[in-house]
């Protein structure tokens, strides 16, 4: 369902992954985590600062944020405790060492000392995000994955969490790969940005190039159709022909094709493979620089 | 085939099952006098137990026009939803709606306003059945409202999928066999089918991709300028709410903010 995805995570940045639901952008974050469904087969490799990730060190080296905190966090022990726990089991912190070190990781976030003794349903929605920030981070993971982070919180909240993910992954020198539907979050927060469509990915690149000045049709049409801040009030928005396919359907060409604006009788019958077009990395026929 | 559509809309063709109306103390379906706001809301409080979720809010919305509401999540905006629809009654405060003060209607007086005072919600799924075909649940309203017949029920269920920008085809289908955003508009096709004047918009996006929530936009932009439809259009999606809305109100903690 996800197919010949490769991207670079640079040491340090915040990559955002995007794409519509349905993408696999979920099912990509959750391959690198180890965390598929049985059923699931994989290929491929992860490398993280030039070494493979194996099992083993999986759980050390990536760490993850999820949609909801609560999945998170166990329901029975204060934020404080789980985060001294996890300092505990992993570099092996004596009790009081980790009561301190985890008293500070919270401090990082945000959260006090009276707020570190709650049990999570005792903190709101921003809260117990900022304690799951916390809890990923203070094992200095080299890569923190976190998929859609902040939908289930207000928008005004949203943004300061991101930008506290943002920091705390800076200040411990994690990359951040941010799943998230959500382009103007992308367009704030990522350096780097990867779009999705139907398991591949069509364009990857720098993130103000990609939103800015968009090579492939797909991203193209995701754009047009968001109204903005420039977008004439109740005028009609540009919308595209049909839906995205359901996971796992396929198609004989360009899984866009069928929607696709731009598409040609190749696009029909035969799959474009990732190439290198300037800056970017993109999966389309006809997507060219444009000349000037 | 099906019937032609006539073009406009507006008006169920015929119904002959339509029961004599009993003393309604309601005033006639259109417009009340000019410049007078369609939905007028006072000092609306609502309270779950000893939480007060929205606490003495304002406003109005004339016909045709779109009020954007906006806030952070919890700060009573469904809340203050349901309590226009009179899903849940508010604890005090008025709610006129083509001068009538719903708040003071029982169960019965309010089944003929439901007709022109509809919700549409967030979850396309949740809010249809899903055991029955679509075309039964467009159908559904009008039959409750004695608004069915043989020769035009079929045909008003066909115009309204239609409308909505559906195939009618579509309507022996069930929910599960529609996407998301197929669902949703015909979730608005339901609404729309005893011509209503006023549609609360909960969310009505919120659940549907990018590519699909332009064209719920265009759609209810259409339908308004065809049918001069008014919406209380809740979103959290702000620049959506600034793309639709004449005015925005924006709540905080059960109140309405500047
Ligand atoms: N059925 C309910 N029972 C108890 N409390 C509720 C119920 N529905 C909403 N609330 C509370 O009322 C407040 C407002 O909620 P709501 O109207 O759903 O806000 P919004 O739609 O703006 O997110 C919240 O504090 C919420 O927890
Ligand atoms: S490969 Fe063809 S169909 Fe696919 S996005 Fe490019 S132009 Fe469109
Ligand atoms: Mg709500």
């Amino acid at each position: 369902m996800v197919r010949g995805v490769s991207f670079d995570v640079h040491t340090g940045e915040v990559l955002a992954l995007t794409g519509e639901s349905g993408a696999g952008k979920s099912l990509t974050a959750r391959a690198l985590l180890g965390m598929l469904p049985r059923e699931a087969t994989t290929d491929g490799t992860v490398l993280l600062r030039g070494t493979a990730v194996t099992p083993a060190d999986r759980g050390r080296r990536i760490a993850f944020v999820p949609q909801d905190a609560l999945s998170a966090l166990s329901p029975v022990h204060p934020v404080g405790e789980q985060i001294a726990l996890a300092l505990r089991s992993v570099q092996g912190l004596s009790r009081k060492d980790a009561r301190s070190r985890a008293q500070r990781a919270l401090a990082e976030v945000g959260i006090t000392a009276t707020a570190s003794r709650a049990h999570p349903h005792e903190l709101s929605g921003g809260m117990r995000q900022r304690a799951v920030i916390a809890l990923a981070t203070v094992n200095t993971p080299d890569l923190l994955i976190a998929d859609e982070p902040t939908t289930s919180l207000d928008p005004a909240t949203q943004d300061t969490v991101l930008t506290l993910l943002r920091e705390r992954c800076t200040a411990t020198g994690a990359s951040l790969l941010l799943v998230t539907h959500a382009l103007d979050a992308a367009r704030s927060h990522a350096d780097h940005i990867a779009v999705m469509y139907a398991g591949t990915l069509t364009e990857y690149g720098p993130t103000d190039h990609v939103l800015n000045r968009p090579l492939t049709p797909y991203t193209t049409a995701l754009l047009a159709s968001l109204p903005t801040a420039d977008t004439p009030p109740r005028t009609r928005l540009a919308t595209l022909p049909g839906r995205p396919p359901t996971p796992g359907e396929t198609t004989a060409g360009c899984a866009f094709a069928p929607r696709c604006p731009q598409a040609t009788d190749r696009c029909h019958t035969q799959q474009p493979e990732p190439r290198s077009l300037d800056n970017r990395i993109i999966t389309c026929h006809n997507a060219a620089l444009e000349t000037p | 085939m099906n019937p032609p559509v006539p073009a406009t809309p507006l008006i169920v063709a015929d119904s002959p099952a339509q029961p004599t109306p009993s003393a309604e103390p309601l005033a006639p379906p259109h417009a009340g006098p000019a410049g007078q706001p369609l939905l007028s809301v006072r000092d609306l409080v609502v309270r779950y137990g000893t939480t007060t979720a929205v606490d003495g809010v304002s406003f109005d919305i004339h016909a045709g026009e779109t009020v954007g509401l906006v806030g952070p999540s919890g700060c009573g905006k469904s809340s203050t939803a349901a309590a226009v629809l009179q899903l849940r009654r508010p604890h005090s405060g008025e709610v006129r709606f083509d001068d009538v003060d719903l708040t003071a209607l029982d169960e019965r007086q309010l089944r003929p306003v439901r007709q022109r005072l509809q919700p549409v919600f967030q979850d396309p799924y949740g809010s249809l059945s899903p055991r029955r075909r679509i075309r039964d649940q467009i159908a559904e309203p009008l039959r409750l409202h004695g608004r069915w017949s043989h020769s035009a029920g079929p045909r008003r269920v066909a115009e309204l999928l239609d409308m909505t920008g559906l195939n009618p085809a579509l309507g022996s289908r069930f929910p599960h066999e529609l996407s998301g955003g197929q669902c949703q508009r015909a979730g608005i096709a339901r609404a729309l089918a005893n011509t209503p004047r006023l549609l609360i918009l909960d969310e009505p996006i919120s659940a549907l991709d990018a590519s699909l929530r332009a064209g719920i936009l265009n759609l209810l932009l259409d339908l308004q300028d065809g049918l001069g439809l008014s919406y209380l259009f809740i979103s959290h999606d702000i620049t959506a709410v600034r793309h639709l809305s004449n005015r925005i109100l924006t709540m905080r903690d059960g109140r309405l903010v500047r």
